[in-house]
């Protein structure tokens, strides 16, 4: 969609005179003005610094090392790791006395929840959640709430809620309470942007 | 890894027949990269070689459940940032009553551990990350060291490239000012 174009073609009629007018640029840059505009900026920049020259200075240097042949006879023990755990197999018997016992578990947490717990209409059941969702749910251990926590300074965090319900050293007390919607707002709230580095 | 060696590998690696030889060629093309992001979080030696073996076992475990929909890289570094967030964890709540300790006794393996070759600066740099809280400082290292895209963190991380953004920009004027005060 052109952004020129007005969107209901009735209002143009409406606007006579700035519709009358030709659609052409009265600014003009001098000659070769574009030609060096890269150049000039890369200069400021340079003249400016970095924002961070230390980290920049630093990039790309890595001090851990590993063991001489670590990484050679790694993937032999990975391999031997895996052979030992498909042949730890239990017996029959003990594999029927964990069924059961799982089972009478199962039966006695059904009757329990079913008296005892009813999803609220916001809540879904967890059966109707994909059991792959769970899954990856519990794989992906750090929540957004924390980056943005750990974002915000610490001064931010208490100012934006109530000392009661934040120390600020048990920032997961506070999260029981504040949403990811919240956080976010609190994030502008606090004047930081968030820069494109 | 173009597209279609991706495709391959994960074909291979949920084929009965071929995923042993595949995997086995996972570790030895990931093992690296894996290590030194396992090592930057939890510092030491010996506990990024327990947490690499059990990020790779547990990657063997679970390739029933790998299906392609991420890159096999990203499924591997979010197996190994969970382990190593999970690892120092349970660390704190074993040996340290509080965050302080846990960062203490990463800087003394910082500071006196073996297989760690760096000048004054580079020591201090990483000392000034270990200030960082322990999610934030996986990302800063994906970024800084591994120089992985935005994107691609939040994959692994399963947050949105704004929340990132931000959490990197954040950590890296601080470890700025740290330096520099120091």
């Amino acid at each position: 969609m052109n952004p020129f174009e007005p969107p209901y073609p009735d209002e143009s009629e409406d606007l006579p005179v700035l519709n009358s007018l030709p659609r052409r640029e009265i600014f003009s840059v001098p000659e070769g003005y574009f030609d060096d505009l890269a150049d000039k900026v890369r200069l400021r920049a340079a003249e400016a610094g970095p924002e961070t020259p230390v980290l920049d200075s630093l990039a790309g240097q890595e001090i851990y090392q590993a063991p001489a042949g670590y990484f050679e006879t790694l993937p032999g023990r990975i391999q031997a790791l895996i052979q030992h755990e498909s042949r730890v197999i239990r017996p029959l018997w003990s594999r029927m006395a964990y069924i059961a016992s799982a089972a009478a578990a199962v039966v006695l947490l059904i009757l329990a929840g079913g008296k005892l717990w009813t999803p609220t209409p916001d809540m879904p059941a967890l059966a109707q959640i994909p059991t792959e969702a769970l899954v990856a749910s519990l794989e992906v251990g750090p929540s957004e709430e924390y980056l943005i926590l750990d974002a915000l300074d610490e001064e931010t965090v208490n100012r934006l809620h109530a000392p009661a319900s934040l120390h600020p050293t048990a920032p997961e007390a506070a999260l029981e309470e504040i949403s990811v919607s919240e956080l976010e707002e609190l994030w502008e709230e606090s004047g930081a942007d968030v820069p494109e580095p | 890894m173009t597209a279609a060696e991706e495709k391959l590998l994960t074909g291979q690696l949920q084929s009965p027949e071929q995923q042993r030889q595949a995997f086995d060629q996972v570790v030895r093309k990931y093992q690296r990269v894996l290590y030194y992001h396992i090592r930057r979080l939890v510092v030491s030696h010996d506990d990024a070689d327990d947490v690499l073996q059990n990020t790779l076992l547990k990657a063997w475990k679970n390739l029933g459940s790998f299906r392609g929909d991420a890159s096999v890289k990203t499924w591997l570094y979010r197996i190994a940032t969970n382990e190593s967030l999970t690892y120092l964890e349970q660390k704190k709540r074993r040996y340290h009553q509080d965050v302080e300790g846990l960062e203490n006794d990463l800087r003394h393996s910082l500071q006196g551990g073996a297989y760690i070759n760096g000048d004054e600066l580079q020591l201090k740099l990483h000392n000034a990350i270990l200030t960082l809280p322990d999610r934030q400082r996986a990302v800063f290292n994906m970024r800084y060291f591994d120089e992985m895209k935005y994107e691609e963190i939040a994959d692994v991380l399963g947050v949105t490239v704004g929340a990132l953004k931000a959490s990197y920009h954040h950590a890296a004027h601080k470890i700025e000012a740290f330096i520099t005060a120091s």
